[in-house]
């Protein structure tokens, strides 16, 4: 039995108790039908990255270049400050701040405001 | 005002002094304001952009003549983009009202390829939300409508780059094609439709869905356009490392196709199968050899398909947390939702090895069978989908209906190959019939190739839709 509300959780998204009965009878279909992979003997198949994976032993060039300008990158920005992003607060209690200072310094700038 | 049916006869249209590149332009708008409202096939249109591309290429033409296509090999040629593609300065939903009021900072490799050769871009099209949908009704901007018959879908993903090519509302478009979504609406709005090899083509600003299937690829009137924007857009970019280059194999004066009987079961609709028996006859009276092989693990693709491509859309869709752009993930619609839960459900713990790693070992056994087969043969011919168009909201309210028409499609994307889907009749309902050329990989030349002497012979091409 899947638990989506529990799912949905882990995804960052919010389900009514209607979608949550709906999407929980629609994935047991769904599930039934890639259940049918237990009829494919895999034994002997031996999971390295995939055949068609054609990015092994590729790298690129270390080249610097222009990077787009900082005001279209944040143009579509729900809220900034200055050329920052700005976000709600995540972490609340100071302890468990990240050590890094420069982090710090913006969150606390911030949180001053 | 006459239209071109395709790029060649533009060029000689333009060169003839029959027409101008504004003209054609014009030609195109007023078809779009006359009957798109009719079928929903532009979310946003780029009018002024377009006009100014429009009578830059009359002025290089009058001025360099024929010499210019050395320089703008496609120039004026009108593409509209499926509203997955990045394009400076124009708004990209994904058909998503996550990204509602997004507007790209910079062009996808596609479109900045297209554009240095000389393409016009029409305007951005509809398309089931994220590219997940076989009907175009998943849009949260409306579904679009086939234009063969308004009660019937056009097919999805990429619905309304499909239908504004078989509207005449431009004379190609971009799609994408992850399970079937540029194949699918190509077979049900009678236009020819690429999915190339996977890592032909940089997928750079495109949106992504499931990355180890997501192809960039196009809908045209004819395969020779089609394979003029493949050879336009294809190889390394330096923004996707999946991109590999690879010189095209030689083309042959005789070829072999494969048919599998896996294609040709009991769950295929009748008007699908005998088009498919007719095409093969065709192709055969016309010095093809036709063989047949074996597809065993054809179909267990779809469960393969629907365990690793919710997988790898969970992990893509988490970025759309509304803080660079767009809004919040509130504004998901079901079925990327229902996607989301599914693809974290088969990567959870305790599920991972029974779903996700299972679906990858079932993926290499299929890769294996196909590479066995397309040593024997060219090419295989199969149906794109197992029935002609279906009618709208038919399978709306059921999902598990709605994945299994692309039961035909989603093999190609399992195992990278290339698929060219060949619009070929009409069914008694005056609906698109078609087939799909499954290729090796990088051979997209043979399969145009192939569509290109079928398209010479055959006698009951589906023509052009009549929006009356």
């Amino acid at each position: 039995m899947v638990n989506i509300k529990y799912l949905a959780g882990l995804a960052n998204l919010a389900v009514s108790e209607q979608e949550a009965k709906t999407f929980g009878k629609q994935l047991k279909d769904i599930i039934a039908l890639i259940s049918k992979l237990n009829e494919v003997d895999t034994k002997d198949v031996e999971l390295h990255r995939s055949r068609i994976d054609l990015t092994s032993d590729k790298y690129l060039e270390d080249v610097c270049s222009t990077s787009l300008p900082t005001r279209s990158v944040l143009y579509n920005a729900a809220s900034k400050h200055n050329d920052y992003f700005s976000v709600d607060l995540i972490l609340e209690n100071k302890q468990l701040m990240p050590k890094s200072p420069e982090f710090s310094r913006s969150l606390n700038k911030k949180i001053s405001k | 005002m006459k239209l071109p049916i395709n790029y060649q006869q533009q060029k000689k249209l333009i060169s003839e002094k029959k027409t101008t590149h504004v003209e054609i332009l014009d030609g195109y708008l007023e078809r779009i304001e006359k009957y798109d409202k009719k079928v929903n096939s532009f979310l946003t249109l780029m009018k002024e952009s377009s006009y100014k591309q429009a009578r830059l290429c009359d002025k290089l033409f009058s001025e360099l003549g024929e010499d210019v296509y050395k320089k703008y090999p496609l120039l004026g040629f009108v593409v509209s983009l499926k509203d997955l593609y990045a394009a400076e300065s124009v708004r990209t939903t994904a058909s998503s009202k996550v990204l509602d009021d997004y507007t790209s900072p910079y062009d996808s490799t596609a479109v900045s390829r297209l554009r240095a050769d000389g393409c016009i871009f029409i305007g951005k099209t509809n398309c089931d939300a994220w590219a997940h949908g076989s009907s175009g009704e998943n849009s949260d901007y409306g579904p679009t409508k086939n234009p063969w018959n308004f009660d019937f879908v056009p097919g999805g993903s990429s619905s309304g780059s499909a239908v504004s090519v078989t509207c005449d509302f431009c004379l190609a478009s971009t799609g994408t094609d992850t399970g079937g979504s540029i194949r699918l609406p190509a077979n049900f709005c009678g236009v020819v439709g690429l999915k190339p090899t996977w890592g032909a083509i940089s997928r750079y600003g495109v949106v992504a869905m499931a990355s180890s299937l997501d192809c960039v690829g196009f809908f045209a009137n004819s395969s020779e356009d089609a394979r003029s924007l493949f050879n336009a857009t294809k190889g390394i970019d330096g923004f996707d490392a999946t991109v590999t280059n690879v010189t095209p194999a030689k083309l042959k004066n005789d070829y072999t196709i494969g048919i599998a009987k896996e294609y040709l079961n009991d769950g295929v609709n009748p008007q699908v199968k005998n088009e498919l028996k007719r095409v093969i006859s065709t192709l055969e009276n016309n010095g093809f050899t036709i063989k047949d092989v074996s597809l065993p693990l054809t179909e267990h693709a779809i469960s393969v398909y629907y365990i690793i491509q919710p997988a790898e859309v969970s992990s893509n869709l988490a970025r759309y947390d509304g803080v660079r752009y767009g809004h919040d993930r509130s504004y998901f619609a079901p079925e990327a939702k229902r996607r989301i839960i599914l693809g974290t459900h088969v990567l959870s713990e305790g599920y991972y090895d029974a779903f996700y790693i299972k679906a990858m070992k079932v993926r290499e056994k299929i890769i294996e069978e196909f590479d066995r087969v397309l040593n024997e043969v060219d090419a295989i011919i199969a149906p794109v989908s197992p029935t002609p168009p279906f009618k709208l909201g038919e399978k709306a309210q059921d999902p598990l209906q709605m994945y299994l028409a692309d039961i035909y499609t989603v093999a190609a994307n399992i195992a990278g190959i290339p698929a060219l889907a060949i619009p070929s009749n009409i069914t008694t309902q005056n609906l698109p019939l078609g087939f799909q050329l499954l290729g090796k990989r990088f051979n997209e030349e043979v399969l145009f190739d192939i569509a290109n002497k079928f398209e010479s012979v055959n006698t009951k091409h589906p023509g052009k839709a009549q929006l009356l």
